[in-house]
């Protein structure tokens, strides 16, 4: 190691600290609203066997090299990327460009999920006001007034629509700037509002800032689940509630099981379907969310003629375990929600002292993380929206894996359908803000020690500088807001490119730069529980592979899906997201001659380090 | 639900909230305690200079 270490650096105060800021990082809107959206479409209950496979071979290695790299890197003295991994690569400049990664990822995550987090807040504040009452039942209502004939689930619908206009209207997605014309009733002040908010506690340091929130939140946000889960699990059987109806193979049901008056289908390469119906209580909910049972949506032709039509459909334990599909949701879900690949937890770990213990603190902090995903979000969100949201609109929020809307457009007609629903809105909408911030606190971070290690800029410059940055960044975001547009693509880009990229590069430096014997006894020194003896395999060929596989698969997957390939297709035509991503190289460009500016100091201060020495 | 999705909730439940529990007790009696001190008192670490 060459450069010279500072004065003095910070540290976490606390164990307790360092493990609740990390699972505070984790826990996000991923584990709440995306994971169960995911799981459902992709298996239910069998989801989770890749679940696992990908938590074990991905997650928790990757976990585990952050740390090792971090707490390395922290006690020679660095706390970002670019001067973690080239202090472990014994000096060398190539590696530190590749931590451009860790602090483009972060900062650009962090300029979206601002909007996001905002929503939530302004959403709770809408229950707790009143702002929002009987938003889905006034157009149920109404719908119901002008066409006495629809269907309860036609009339869902139109209370799920009015849940949607709403959130267009709030954000105002429909329209560039839209978020000025209407700024007291929309979500401007709210962005405003959480942008002081994350600022003003980076701005009060690691502890006073950080683990501070973090200690008073991540409580916070247990009792606030656990409260609406309580709340979910006691609706029974309640008024309102959807006959949702399931497609099969029409060859496995008996008469009986059909629903009648609804016409069986066709569907190219699955042949004939027909329908049953599932009335939505707690136990079905729970049975959606965890039989080992898929949902697709498929567009089929009614047996007796008419309009083609989309329905959900049930794929097998065999059908959905054996599908590619499946596994790469699992292994995006898996790095989306503990957080890997981002550096978050590599600037974090590097705030450890030298004995404190990384391996059992990085295993509470991952299983943490999958408490509040399986054991509190799986078990709340789905069935909730089970009971009242038609099967098609959460199973199409579970298929598009970037989205986190399942929670602004599902979840109000919930809500209003509970006793008491207006408090449990609230509730469970400042939930998801609690999340929120202490995983955007996070992604300030990485930026904030990096541009005052490697610029020698004092802190409360650095957050001046990331103040800016991130400021255009959000405003960008915020004001080009029609459809959503720039915030998906951004969201797209940086969780299934970046991210990969990154937790690659990282695994290949651990293993094949740095060492994993190097590697392994950095995460073994001071640890409390014993290193598993496989952890070296898997980290020098398992993970890499995995990860390689992952990223093909993937590839082949946007090339050939007409689905996921209008993310390609919007490039070539959409000039908002040709916009969008050349802010994302330009930010990407401006971290670089940073980080070249960065070990330009770094070797000259090595130097004056060498010429002092005898 | 039926039977075999309660043996895989309650199996992942509950896996995790044990595996999640275990790492809590053995993070509360790890001899690490004496390090929680306020950060204003925390001196430079030694170990920086190497």
């Amino acid at each position: 190691m060459t450069a010279s270490a500072p004065e003095s650096r910070q540290t976490w105060g606390t164990r307790t600290g360092v493990i609740l800021a990390v699972i505070g990082s984790a826990v996000g809107l991923g584990n709440f609203l995306r994971f169960p959206g995911v799981a459902a479409a992709n298996g239910g209950g069998a989801f989770m066997i890749p679940y696992v496979v990908a938590f074990v071979v991905v997650g928790l290695p990757i976990a585990w090299v952050e740390w090792s790299m971090g707490r390395y890197g922290g006690r020679k003295g660095f706390n970002s990327a670019a001067g973690i991994y080239r202090a472990a690569c014994g000096g060398r400049s190539g590696p530190a460009y590749c931590g451009v990664l860790a602090l483009l990822i972060p900062v650009i995550i962090y300029m979206y999920y601002l909007s996001v987090e905002a929503w939530c807040l302004g959403y709770a504040w809408h229950y707790w006001s009143g702002g929002m009452s009987h938003t889905v039942s006034t157009a149920m209502q109404t719908a119901a007034e002008a066409d006495p004939s629809l269907t309860n689930a036609e009339l869902h619908a139109a209370g799920v629509s009015a849940a949607n206009s709403y959130l267009v209207d709030f954000a105002g997605m429909d329209g560039d700037f839209n978020i000025l014309r209407r700024f007291a009733s929309g979500a401007a002040p709210f962005i405003l509002i959480c942008f002081v908010l994350n600022f003003l506690l980076i701005w009060r340091g690691l502890n006073k800032g950080i683990e501070w929130f973090c200690r008073w939140a991540m409580p916070a946000l247990i009792v606030c689940s656990l409260i609406i889960l309580v709340r979910v699990l006691t609706l029974g059987d309640p008024q309102g509630a959807q006959q949702q109806v399931v497609y099969h193979p029409a060859s496995e049901l008996a008469d009986h099981q059909r629903a009648p008056d609804l016409p069986d289908i066709t569907v190219e390469g699955l042949g004939t379907l027909a329908p049953t119906t599932v009335t939505g209580t707690v136990d079905s909910g729970l049975g959606f969310m965890w039989n080992p049972v898929g949902h697709r949506l498929v567009e089929g032709n009614p047996v007796d003629g008419g309009e083609p039509i989309r329905v959900v459909t049930a794929v097998g334990f065999w059908q959905a375990l054996l599908t590619p599909s499946t596994w790469l949701a699992a292994a995006g879900q898996i790095f989306f929600s503990l957080s890997v690949g981002l550096g978050v937890i590599l600037t974090y770990a590097s705030y450890s002292r030298r004995r404190d213990d990384i391996a059992l603190s990085s295993l509470t902090a991952a299983t943490g993380n999958g408490f509040f995903e399986v054991a509190l979000a799986g078990m709340m969100v789905l069935p909730a929206a089970f009971i009242f949201v038609p099967i098609g609109q959460i199973v199409d929020a579970g298929e598009r894996a970037s989205s986190l809307s399942l929670g602004f457009f599902a979840l109000p007609g919930v809500f209003e359908n509970m006793p008491a629903g207006h408090f449990f809105g609230g509730l469970f909408f400042f939930l998801l803000f609690l999340a929120a911030v202490t995983s955007s606190l996070s992604m300030l971070q990485p930026a904030i020690a990096f541009l005052e290690e490697g610029l020698g800029l004092r802190r409360h410059a650095s957050v001046a500088i990331l103040g800016v940055l991130t400021g255009i960044g959000a405003g960008f975001v915020a004001l080009i807001s029609t459809g959503a547009t720039v915030l998906d693509h951004m969201d797209f880009w940086i969780t299934n490119f970046a991210i990969f990229i990154m937790a690659l590069i990282q695994v290949i430096l651990f293993s094949w730069v740095v060492g994993a014997d190097k590697g392994l006894k950095e995460l073994a020194d001071g640890a409390q529980m014993p290193i598993p003896r496989w952890l070296k395999p898997m980290l020098t060929y398992v993970t890499p592979t995995f990860l390689l596989v992952i990223f093909i698969s993937w590839i082949w997957t946007q090339a050939t899906s007409d689905h996921s390939s209008k993310y390609f297709d919007a490039l070539r035509s959409n000039p908002v997201v040709q916009g969008t991503i050349a802010f994302m190289i330009l930010v990407a460009l401006f971290f670089l001659l940073l980080i070249h500016e960065a070990i330009q100091r770094w070797k000259r201060q090595d130097a004056v380090h060498q010429g002092a020495q005898p | 639900m039926n039977a075999v999705g309660w043996g895989i909730m309650i199996s992942a439940v509950g896996g995790i909230s044990a595996l999640f529990s275990w790492c809590i007790w053995r993070v509360m009696r790890a001899p690490q305690d004496h390090l929680e001190v306020p950060f204003e008192e925390l001196a430079p670490d030694a170990d920086t200079e190497e």
